[in-house]
């Protein structure tokens, strides 16, 4: 009976600890491999292995104190606009453009000095990089909406959407009513529909009302 | 008794694997344990310790391979100090320039001074500030890396392409206005000859 016990705890945690070394985030390897390490210790507990007992408790330990860390330090994210001639944007869009018109070919990475561009920042690192410029009354035309190849995920693009519709809300007081957003790819226009844009019509546009903008994304931001 | 000692060294290096801040510690310090408990595996007849710590032992070996052939693609971006994204970036760390440098203040940044930001892999990792001194010497006004990007890779881009670039055909480079023994450990930790004359570091770029 000792010997069944002894080997589903061994071999449970192994698998637990190293299943937790393939996880991407961080948090849940620090779960895992809690978890796995607290087998472990009574592995080594029954085995009659005091290094194997002590060093688990201890990790165990050491899992906890950095999960505590996890869950009170947060990320910085922040939007931050940015004249259209500004040395880091054009260093920025230089480094990217390649990868730009991969899903957007008529990019030509050239600004007019009419546009507002916005960074969003994670930890003052540039994640992404939307562009637009006034267009006919009540409509603002989004010429790019970027986000570099680590943050190409939909919960970035949450928080950035967040942050932009904060200030987006003061403008509609001004008469805003909509965004248009010409389509790339067709990954692309998947996530454009994603994030809330209508295809308006067979020529590639997309098109989001204030009202969509606001409702989905203005109640969340504390 | 000595199976046991066998399992505390393992043990113990284990542990300090994970009090590593640099990446290439933390896994020598793991592959050193991990390996080392395969043996205690073995002397206690453990298949579970033995298997599991084979596993992690590869795991690190592979990892130390694509740490140290990992090629970091370092550059710089000429700004102006005025400019918004740099002055967010200059504001964002603030006040850990202020603990390396606390004879920096924003009244060196001068329209004299020429501003980089520190690029790795196209996002900015430091910021490098120097201005030309009247009899033909280059004063450094800021040498910062941000903290998870602080290694010598990082300083030795910034020292022996950026500067010696900007420096072209001197032979010396001053530092006097953020003048402190950190920094100057640090410069002669990259391979510099450093003297200190009169409240100046001055840098030997041979």
């Amino acid at each position: 009976m000792e010997e069944h016990i002894l080997f589903i705890l061994g071999w449970s945690a192994s698998a637990l600890v190293i299943i937790s070394l393939f996880m991407k985030s961080m948090m849940r390897m620090r779960w895992i491999s809690l978890v796995g390490g607290i087998i472990y210790a009574g592995y080594g507990l029954l085995f009659g292995s005091m290094p194997l007992f002590g060093y688990n408790i201890l990790r165990a330990i050491v899992n906890v104190h950095f999960l505590r860390k996890l869950y009170t330090k947060r990320d910085l994210f922040d939007i931050l606009h940015v004249p259209a001639d500004d040395a880091y944007l054009l260093c920025f869009i230089k480094a990217f453009l390649k990868d730009i018109q991969k899903f957007k070919p008529d990019f030509s990475g050239v600004i007019p000095e009419s546009s507002y561009c916005i960074f969003a920042l994670r930890n003052a690192q540039v994640v992404g990089l939307v562009i637009t410029h006034n267009g006919l009354e009540g409509e603002i035309v989004v010429d790019l909406d970027y986000a570099v190849p680590q943050y190409r995920d939909f919960k970035s693009a949450q928080f950035v959407m967040e942050k932009y519709a904060h200030s987006i809300s003061r403008m509609a007081s001004h008469g805003l009513k909509y965004f248009t957003i010409t389509g790339g790819n067709s990954e692309y226009n998947k996530f454009l529909l994603r994030i809330g844009y209508e295809l308006i019509d067979g020529n590639n546009l997309y098109r989001m009302s204030v009202e969509t903008l606001t409702s989905r994304y203005l109640n969340n931001v504390h | 008794m000595y199976i046991e000692t066998i399992g505390w060294i393992a043990s113990a290096l284990l542990l300090i694997s994970f009090f590593m801040k640099k990446m290439s510690d933390f896994r020598w310090y793991n592959l050193a344990g991990s390996f080392i408990y395969v043996f205690y595996g073995f002397l206690t007849g453990s298949m579970p310790v033995i298997v599991f710590n084979s596993v992690c032992t590869i795991l690190n070996l592979y990892y130390l391979y694509y740490i140290y052939n990992i090629k970091d693609d370092y550059s710089v971006c000429l700004v102006d100090r005025k400019e918004t994204y740099f002055r967010y970036f200059l504001n964002f760390y603030k006040k850990d320039i202020s603990k390396l440098f606390p004879l920096f203040n924003e009244s060196l940044i001068t329209e004299k001074a020429n501003s980089y930001l520190v690029m790795r892999n196209n996002q900015p990792i430091g910021i490098f500030m120097l201005e030309k001194e009247s009899e033909g010497e280059l004063s450094v006004i800021l040498d910062y890396v941000i903290p998870s990007a602080r290694n010598s890779k990082a300083g030795l881009f910034i020292h022996n392409k950026l500067l010696k670039e900007l420096a072209k055909d001197k032979v010396q480079v001053v530092i006097s206005r953020i003048i402190n023994p950190i920094h100057r450990k640090y410069l002669e930790r990259i391979g510099y000859t450093t003297s200190a004359v009169n409240a100046r570091i001055i840098i030997n770029l041979r």
